[in-house]
């Protein structure tokens, strides 16, 4: 099971290491690291990642509030988040940071299990439910 | 300060405040090729950019933070010119501030045939 990561975040913190796709050349990038976030509402990517794909933003904009109130605009783009091997195609959001956020339009399609005492996150097993 | 400037003839203190400034361009600018020079030899190139990052912001902070506090010791107030405010760089558990708009979120999922997610 990957570990959580204590080296950019203290308490550590459960960070997946996904591959992002170019929606329509296919060009893909691998091992972008993203925080798996049940308190963010979308997912948003590292620009630098984006970039480096060639991806154009949407010209859509939406407003992202923090914990604290404060606010931040952050464009759309659509891609193809690759991960527990399941494809994610959609809109994404970006952010300044080399560490991207895996929220809740995600993470509410996968069964995750974050381990705290153990350091470390994996994929549970599909339920009957889920077949 | 270490290290020598002006020729090698001088400390960075020596020097008057025009060639002080001269001095401090040239030193971000080293700072900048010596990134640029990492970055470029790193394995782990998104990595590596995202810890230099990390060190410009925290160092910006810092210097912020340094001269917002002798603002306030200076009981002016006012931000100190040129230190602008930026907006955070790291932004915890985002909320969307029109939530009507997360349907524009919706995932189409697809199994993936190579084991490409869980690292």
């Amino acid at each position: 099971m990957p570990a959580y990561d204590d080296e950019r975040f203290a308490p550590a913190a459960p960070v997946a290491r996904v591959s992002l796709r170019h929606p329509d050349s296919g060009k893909s990038i691998a091992d972008v690291p993203m925080l798996i976030d049940s308190g963010a509402d979308a997912t948003l990517l590292p620009k630098s990642a984006v970039a480096s794909l060639g991806i154009i933003g949407t010209g859509e904009r939406y407003e992202l509030m923090a914990f604290d109130g404060t606010t931040n605009e952050s464009e759309a783009v659509h891609a193809v988040l690759v991960f527990l091997n399941k494809t994610f195609r959609g809109r994404f959001l970006q952010v300044e940071s080399a560490v991207g956020v895996i929220g809740r339009n995600v993470l509410n399609r996968v069964r995750l299990l974050l381990d705290g005492p153990a350091l470390n996150w994996g994929e549970l097993p599909p339920t009957s439910e889920d077949a | 300060m270490a290290g020598r400037h002006k020729g090698n003839t001088k400390e960075f203190r020596e020097l008057n405040f025009a060639e002080q400034a001269k001095s401090i361009t040239a030193m971000i600018n080293n700072l900048e090729a010596a990134i640029e020079h990492h970055v470029g030899h790193s394995p782990r190139r998104l990595e590596t950019i995202g810890k230099c990052l990390a060190q410009v912001d925290r160092l910006r902070q810092r210097l912020r933070n340094s001269y917002y506090q002798q603002g306030a010791q200076a009981g002016s107030g006012e931000a100190v010119a040129g230190v602008e405010e930026v907006p955070r760089l790291h932004v915890g558990s985002p909320r969307l501030a029109e939530p009507e708009r997360a349907a524009d979120f919706t995932m189409e999922v697809a199994e993936e045939s190579r084991d490409a997610g869980l690292r």
